[in-house]
């Protein structure tokens, strides 16, 4: 739940190190974004060199999404979706008890498959009822 | 008890009171005064001349740091998203009826749509003319007019008949920055002025789209602190700044007129102005004794006040003199007021206590000043620690 911004300067500045890892070997098993994706637009299974079509950005070992069928879904749903973003398992407010399940993942990845069960189990990443939005302060 | 008591009741207002006029607020005084085409107190001698001596919170990542603080805010009236006209940004298609709802309902959605886009305290009163500038700063007269849609001119300012309502908004100033003041580290009130554009600007947007018309407002337009206590979003402390019960005096202030029907918000609780009349902290303080030590009365000692209302008159030319001499807005009275504090619960227990067992003030005025509350932060050290909200 970030949005990037970036800064070109001339500034000679120290670099900052790679993230801790453990975020692809999650969405390895993980999918749930490909599941819940109401255009089909992000692809279960591994990661590849080649996307779908002139959208997308060959050549670097990730995953592709279909851009075109996901802006399809925008123009019909009227908005930006973003059901990727609020069906992730990593979207969670702060909390001690998600801070010990992301310990895991850096950690310990071979109870990935656990924690993904465990998340649909706990019911994150439902659609919250915008009816009551306004109701509540 | 203090309770929650009426406007009028704590700040009575004398028969021969007047709106204010823009063009005598110190600020503008000053540069008819010194035939200054600036408002800036920071000019450029004196920023090499502190940045060469090496005065700790003034080198050049310091004023750096104040000034980038700067790049979204907007002193203007009717200027950037303080525009009167809609920005086009929101729109309400012709085909759907403009939104009409009960104002409690409009009300509770103003606040929490302006809680989401960075507002710290929501409040609603009536428009009351008396703290519409008579005249901009430029000179402009500020009427009201039987019109649809607020506008100005070279000539003049009008505000819609139909603009009934005020919603006043609070954003942060931030603790720990605030505790540089008086060096360029405190770039809480920059920044403040960068949240209020963009927050006021917002909240009027959000309210066209409604098919309803807003005029968003920082500094310009009208007196701010009294809107803001009509508002029910805290009381006037003697350093003449807004004291709010959850940020004390670290909040700015910004505004929106419009013909949304809300419903009114009550007044804040009482006891902020017994413990100011105690306390004295920022009176003691301020390096140009422009804060009085005595009681509230209904004569400033400048012509840059607003005569006629019972409360703290500062000494505004004294204030703004030592603004241009220390090369920045200087801010001890805030960083010095016992009301300024992080948030926690002994905090609170002792708010509680000023709200309800108002014998203790003085108690809790000295027992600040023991904890060693309100000095300066050492700004040799602000770089060397990670940035933390605050």
């Amino acid at each position: 739940m970030v949005r990037i911004a970036k800064v070109f300067t001339d500034l000679p500045l120290s670099q900052s190190q790679l993230a801790p890892k453990g975020i692809i070997e999650f969405c390895e098993v993980c999918e749930k974004c490909a599941r819940e994706c109401p255009s089909e637009s992000i692809p279960e299974g591994p990661r590849t060199y080649e996307g779908f079509n002139e959208a997308n950005n060959p050549g670097a070992l990730k995953w592709y999404c279909n851009a075109d069928t996901c802006l399809d879904y925008w123009r019909e749903v009227g908005s930006g979706c973003s059901i990727c973003f609020r069906v992730c398992n990593f979207t969670k407010e702060e909390g001690v008890s998600h801070g010990i399940v992301k310990w895991f993942i850096r950690n310990v990845p071979q109870l990935n498959g656990f924690w993904v069960w465990a998340d649909d189990m706990m019911g994150y990443g439902k659609m919250a009822d915008p009816r009551e939005y306004w109701e509540k302060p | 008890m203090t309770g929650r008591k009426p406007f009028e009741e704590l700040y009575p207002v004398k028969e021969y009171y007047e709106r204010f006029d823009q063009r005598n607020t110190s600020f503008s005084q000053r540069r008819t005064r010194k035939g200054e085409d600036t408002f800036s107190y920071q000019d450029e001698a004196g920023k090499v001349e502190r940045m060469r001596k090496g005065i700790p919170g003034f080198s050049l990542v310091d004023y750096s740091f104040k000034d980038a603080a700067e790049t979204y805010s907007d002193h203007g009236m009717d200027t950037g998203y303080y525009s009167w006209k809609p920005l086009g940004v929101t729109r309400k298609p012709d085909g759907i009826p403009r939104w009409e709802v009960s104002p409690e309902e409009a009300s509770k959605v103003v606040t929490k749509a302006a809680g989401f886009y960075g507002a710290c305290g929501v409040g609603f009163c009536e428009l009351d003319e008396r703290w519409i500038y008579s005249h901009t700063r430029d000179g402009r007269p500020i009427v009201f007019e039987d019109v649809e849609e607020g506008y100005t001119t070279d000539e003049k300012a009008v505000i819609p008949e139909s603009h009934r309502w005020v919603i006043a908004l609070l954003v942060p100033m931030e603790f720990i920055e605030n505790s540089y003041a008086p060096t360029t580290i405190e770039v809480t009130s920059n920044m403040g002025y960068s949240r209020m554009h963009v927050l006021a600007g917002t909240v009027a947007e959000f309210i066209r789209g409604l098919g309803w018309h807003a005029i968003p407002c920082g500094n310009d337009t009208a007196l701010s602190v009294p809107i803001a206590i009509q508002a029910g979003l805290g009381h006037l402390g003697r350093n003449g700044r807004l004291i709010n019960w959850e940020r004390g005096p670290l909040v700015r202030i910004c505004k929106v007129f419009t013909d949304l029907p809300l419903s009114l918000s009550p007044p804040a609780p009482g006891g902020i102005i017994e413990f100011c009349e105690v306390c004295k902290k920022c009176a003691h303080a301020c390096p140009s004794k422009s804060i009085t030590d005595g009681p509230r009365t209904f004569e400033g000692p400048k012509k840059s006040n607003n005569n006629g209302v019972l409360k703290w008159y500062c000494d505004e030319d004294a204030c703004l003199d030592y603004w241009y001499e220390v090369g920045t807005g200087c801010s001890i009275c805030l960083r010095s007021c016992s009301f300024t504090k992080k948030k926690g619960l002994h905090h609170d227990v002792v708010k509680w206590f000023i709200r309800n067992v108002p014998q203790l003030n003085r108690f809790w005025a000295w027992t600040d000043d023991l904890l060693g509350y309100g000095k300066m932060s050492d700004p040799k050290e602000y770089w060397d620690t990670p940035y933390e909200p605050s």
